[in-house]
């Protein structure tokens, strides 16, 4: 198996009052596989939304080496970085995220805009959100829009440009049960059809066997990995 | 709750701060109003006085009463007094301004003289003034009372006026021929003492002692005694009162005029000398009462637009803690009870920092002396009202009002219903919906054109003390704001054409940019108004203000001709000729005693003979009260000043022309075209016998040979205005002409002349009076350009107008400057997430600095420009209309716009760094924001 993302003893920790600190993450090492679900499960607090962080290049590990493919992220400039997130990868976050000002159709410019996709935008843009179901719903602005729709359209951004991996912090969070399936059952397709790695993190214990590997993270460590891989919806 | 009021405005510091700041500059600026006002008036009131003072050379305030009573009824002096003394009382109950000084003369009969020393037959008569021996300088003799009756003769005392008057000796004994003593003998006094007022300076002498022609004065004894064999039953008075003009002000005023008014009713003896300076008074107090409230309107929109602002932003801000205190059970009421609470803390906080800030914002508008320039002068007439209260009271309720009004509509929408208000970006506002903008600026457009039409009728009004149109002013305001809306669609127009034409190749950031701008119009219109009627006023305002002095500067140079300009007094002596014919000298004062004066404190100095009384007459026309001017050409042109491009011609031109023609004339194009003649046509102009000679009889007439025509000349004004046989006020002309001085002198005669002088740059005409004073020279008056012009700078009108101009612009800098940060910071704050977004997409810092600097370039920059060209649009339509009000006389010199460039420039400098601080403040916003964190926010 061929990993994107192949992590070893990360820690991060957060200065907290009192000159304490507080960690975060302590000591993770993980492995994810190319083209396949991986969800990180666990509570509130355990440490998700940072490992999240730290894998997309959001955030620097405060110990350890985190390989993205066979770049070290924390030798990595600032720009460097950027650019990393700007092409390589997609983001889909718990708080939606779309950009409130743009459209569904705009947003999804403005996604391809960034990574310079050298295709025909237009059609690329109809495409992607033909295929997470909004087609009829181009023109329309974040909040004409649910939960559901705009989390489509923020996948469709994502997905646009075509990176090789996509980071999805609780997509599902704020949907109701149905919603979160077809979301994630999006997520299935897309990395049929296009062969993306797509990590997200989860608390919905429902949605665990529909993951290729699921990591259960506890007070900043991992306390359990899972390979399902036949998980269907 | 007022914990829950406590913490919101703990948890909003900032814009709290800014609203609160708001509040106070709009209560401070009302609690000024007041004060401004009534200190202005004051001032207004006390120099009319002064002037009045300097241009009559008599004590103002004064009234008085002539009259007689009867022997029979009041037989002594005492009763007499009391009776008199009555007026005055019965005057002082009503009006309750007290009195300086009071001057009473009371007389008898007049009667024909015999003279100890064979003078010739004359006519005087016998007068008693109480307290004389306290103001007068006894120059040769002695007083009355320091010598008693000597059998049958009474002392008296004359004053140099009566004895050549009447030729007296000193020590003649005269007899009055209808007058007898209590024997039955003719009464016969002797003149023991000559004497002059004490003082030029003593307000006593309303009637000077010089005004009493035939009067001899004995003591009060001395007249009793009199008065007791007193052979007719009238004796004659004069009263008169000269109240403290310093104890007039604004509030008493007006009852003073309705009292002299009813005293005149009530007695047609009764007489005053100030009713029609009190008129005038009437006439400029409406006048200021306009401007004021014109001038202050856009300050007090500016100011509660700006309280709207930022309490509407705290209110976006707080929508979700409005709803969810209604879903906890709070009812709309107690809703804007809460904001009620709140807003009064503020209000009530605004108060007591705004009634001092009021007190010194008042203190330093009435310092200015131009726009932006204050001076050191002295404040003291503004002080302090009650009815500051009031004002404070009112502009408290105002902002409450403006902050609680709208929560009213944000305590009706639900959660759901604020969130999709907000996510409506297409909306167009009310303003752009209907035209509003263009409407207005139609609008203003026809009243400008109507303005235009009528700058006659408007100067009109404003001479003869009509009331003064409000519109002129407001319509301004209009314009600046439908400038600044319309300035606001085209820069939308713009934006859009920007974003159309390259909407394929833009970059992220671009892209993104241009989407901001688009829309999230709503706010930000709001800003750029304000952005753009900051800037707009500012300019209008400075180039307002600097057209009125500018104007009235260079009209004050221009009349009066030259540095400085003294005439000095000239005695004119009458005597008989050889022939027994009367006639008359001036005696020429000595020209020499200006030496020193002339080598320190002048470059050049001349003679000039200035008549305004001169016939001029060609073929079968004639016109009288002409104006001449008799000049030595060279020493004319060194010392008198005349701008370049008043003329045809430059006037030295004129003035070369003239020295060759020694009976040449220059003559006024008015006078000219009046004639109908041209260079080398003849003409002739006469001068009169002195005023109080034969005034009607002409000295001599004379030729003059035209050799030059002038539309300005030093000193010359054209247009004179008065009232005509019909008693309406109009315009007249003015003609003037200029001869040589050597040729006038030969014709006429040594006639008193005005000294003219340029002087030095570090002399002032202040050294010219001091020079004057040290060298005991007596003048008629001493003009400076200088003193004049600082004179008007320093009238109430125009005092009011720098005040209030330098006030707003300060203020709407201080708004300009705060409400576009907070716009901004709070604005980026609110968009916190959407920078996360965007970094976190991969959006690199430099990317997000372009897009900062693309909407401050489509927003703020433009908005600036707009204003810029709003503000010179107004200043080139509006300045020359609204400059009417204050110079509404026709002159040579028309009224010119003056654009300061130095006020330019700083107000460019303003604006350049508040976008360039706004920038460096929201890079520093952005650049601090951590990305995760800013995500992390949108989940909460």
């Amino acid at each position: 198996m061929e990993y994107a993302i192949r992590t070893t003893n990360i820690v991060r920790a957060f200065p907290v009052a009192d000159g304490n600190t507080f960690y975060a993450l302590k000591g993770i090492d993980m492995d994810i596989p190319e083209g396949k679900l991986t969800i990180l499960k666990g509570r509130s607090g355990s440490g998700k939304t940072t490992l999240l962080n730290i894998l997309s290049a959001l955030d620097e590990a405060t110990e350890g080496e985190v390989l993205f493919g066979d770049r070290e992220l924390g030798s990595m400039s600032v720009e460097e970085r950027e650019k990393l997130r700007r092409f390589e990868i997609g983001f889909v976050f718990q708080s939606v995220a779309l950009i409130p000002i743009m459209n569904a159709y705009e947003n999804v410019d403005y996604g391809l805009r960034l990574a310079e996709y050298d295709g025909k935008r237009d059609s690329r843009i109809k495409q992607v959100l033909k295929m997470v179901g909004l087609g009829g719903r181009m023109n329309h602005m974040p909040m004409q829009m649910s939960g559901g729709e705009q989390q489509r359209v923020a996948i469709a951004r994502a997905v646009a440009h075509k990176p090789g991996i996509i980071f999805a912090d609780e997509p599902t969070g704020a949907l109701d049960t149905a919603s979160g399936l077809a979301v994630v059952k999006l997520f299935k397709d897309l990395i049929e059809q296009e062969g993306i790695t797509i990590v997200m993190t989860t608390h919905d214990p429902g949605l665990m066997e529909l993951g290729d590997v699921v990591y259960e993270l506890e007070d900043g460590e991992i306390v359990g990995r899972e390979e399902y891989g036949t998980g269907s919806i | 709750m007022f914990t829950l009021i406590r913490r919101k405005l703990q948890n909003r510091k900032l814009l709290n701060g800014c609203l609160l700041l708001g509040i106070t500059l709009f209560i401070s600026i009302a609690t000024c109003t007041p004060m401004f006002k009534k200190g202005s008036l004051n001032r207004l009131i006390q120099s009319k006085f002064t002037d009045y003072i300097e241009d009559n050379n008599e004590y103002p305030a004064v009234i008085g009463r002539s009259g007689s009573c009867k022997t029979k009824d009041f037989p002594t002096v005492e009763a007499i007094t009391e009776k008199i003394d009555s007026y005055g009382k019965s005057w002082q109950k009503y009006m309750k301004i007290p009195a300086r000084e009071i001057e009473t003369c009371m007389s008898v009969e007049g009667s024909k003289i015999t003279q100890q020393y064979d003078g010739k037959n004359n006519w005087a008569n016998i007068a008693y003034i109480p307290d004389l021996e306290k103001h007068i300088t006894v120059v040769k003799g002695e007083l009355y009372g320091e010598r008693k009756k000597k059998g049958n003769v009474y002392p008296c005392i004359v004053t140099e006026k009566v004895m050549d008057n009447c030729s007296f000796v000193a020590g003649e004994q005269i007899r009055f021929e209808e007058i007898k003593d209590k024997n039955g003998n003719m009464l016969t006094m002797q003149i023991i003492g000559i004497f002059d007022e004490k003082s030029n300076t003593d307000i006593f002498w309303h009637m000077e002692a010089s005004d009493f022609k035939r009067q001899v004065y004995v003591s009060k004894e001395d007249m009793e005694e009199i008065l007791s064999g007193y052979s007719f039953d009238t004796v004659f008075f004069d009263y008169y009162m000269m109240l403290d003009y310093s104890k007039i002000n604004s509030k008493n005023i007006m009852d003073l005029k309705d009292y002299l008014q009813q005293f005149h009713e009530l007695d047609d003896k009764f007489t005053d000398n100030f009713a029609e300076l009190l008129e005038e008074y009437r006439s400029d107090k409406k006048f200021i009462d306009t401007i004021f409230w014109v001038l202050e309107l856009p300050i007090f929109v500016l100011l509660l637009a700006f309280v709207y602002m930022v309490s509407g932003q705290i209110l976006s801000m707080e929508t979700g803690e409005i709803s969810m205190l209604k879903s906890r059970g709070f009812s709309k009421k107690q809703i804007v009870f809460m904001y009620l609470c709140q807003s009064g803390i503020l209000a009530g906080m605004g108060v007591v920092i705004g009634l001092p800030l009021g007190y010194l914002l008042c203190k330093m508008a009435a310092s200015t002396n131009a726009f932006l320039q204050f001076s050191l002068k002295s404040t003291a007439i503004y002080k302090p009202t009650i009815g500051m209260l009031g004002y404070v009271l009112v502009a408290a309720l105002i902002t409450i009002g403006f902050m609680t009004l709208p929560v009213i509509g944000y305590s009706r929408y639900s959660i759901v219903e604020q969130k999709s208000k907000k996510a409506d970006f297409h909306s167009v506002n009310f303003v752009e919906r209907y035209f509003l903008d263009v409407i207005l600026f139609l609008f203003s457009s026809y009243l400008l054109y109507n303005y235009s039409k009528q700058k006659e009728i408007l100067a009109w009004d404003v001479m003869t003390g009509e009331k003064l149109d409000p519109m002129v002013f407001l319509n301004v305001s209009f314009f600046l704001l439908a400038c600044g809306l319309v300035g606001l669609r085209l820069i939308k127009y713009l934006v859009r054409f920007v974003y159309f034409i390259g909407r394929e190749k833009w970059k992220p950031h671009m892209y993104a940019s241009f989407l901001q701008i688009m829309r999230t119009k709503g706010k930000q219109n709001f800003i750029s108004v304000f952005l753009v009627l900051t800037i707009a006023m500012g300019i209008f305002n400075s180039n307002m203000a600097g057209t009125i002095n500018t104007n009235n500067d260079l009209r004050t140079r221009y009349n009066v001709g030259a540095d400085a300009v003294v005439q000095e007094h000239w005695n004119l002596e009458v005597f008989l000729t050889s022939q027994g014919q009367p006639d008359w000298i001036y005696n020429e004062p000595d020209y020499q005693r200006y030496g020193t004066l002339k080598k320190n404190a002048c470059d050049n100095m001349t003679r000039v003979v200035r008549d305004d009384n001169v016939k001029v007459s060609c073929s079968n026309k004639s016109i009288p009260g002409c104006s001449m001017m008799a000049i030595h050409t060279k020493e004319f042109g060194e010392t008198a000043k005349l701008e370049d491009g008043l003329n045809k011609e430059h006037w030295y031109h004129y003035l070369n022309t003239l020295a060759k023609n020694a009976s040449g004339v220059l003559v006024s194009r008015n006078l000219a075209d009046e004639f109908n003649i041209k260079v080398g046509d003849s003409i002739q102009y006469a001068r009169f016998q002195p005023v109080i000679y034969k005034q009607d009889e002409e000295i001599a007439s004379c030729n003059g040979i035209v050799c030059g025509i002038f539309d300005a000349w030093p000193g010359y004004e054209q247009y004179g205005y008065g009232y005509n046989e019909k008693g309406d006020w109009e315009e007249q002309q003015k003609y003037m002409i200029v001869v040589n001085y050597a040729y006038e002198l030969s014709v006429f005669g040594m006639m008193p002349y005005e000294i003219w002088m340029d002087l030095k740059d570090n002399a002032s005409v202040a050294d010219v009076r001091t020079y004057l004073k040290e060298n005991e020279i007596e003048t008629d008056f001493v003009k400076g350009a200088d003193e004049e012009i600082s004179e008007i700078l320093d009238s109430a009108m125009i005092q009011i107008t720098n005040g209030l101009f330098t006030l707003s612009f300060i203020i709407s800098i201080i708004l300009c400057t705060i409400g576009f940060l907070i716009y901004w910071v709070t604005s980026i704050k609110q968009r916190e997430l959407l920078f996360g977004i965007y970094r976190a997409m991969g959006m690199s810092m430099k990317e997000v600095n372009k897009m900062l600097v693309n909407e401050q370039i489509f927003s703020s920059l433009l908005a600036g420009v707009m204003g810029g060209i709003a503000g010179f649009a107004t200043t080139l339509l509006f300045v020359k209309i609204v400059a009417v009000v204050y110079l509404p006389r026709a002159h040579n010199i028309g009224i010119r716009l003056h654009i300061d460039v130095i006020d330019m420039c700083r107000l460019g400098l303003i604006v350049l760094l508040m976008i360039g601080i706004c920038l460096m403040v929201l890079r520093y916003i952005v650049k601090n924001s951590n990305i995760t964190q800013a995500i992390k926010m949108g989940e909460d």
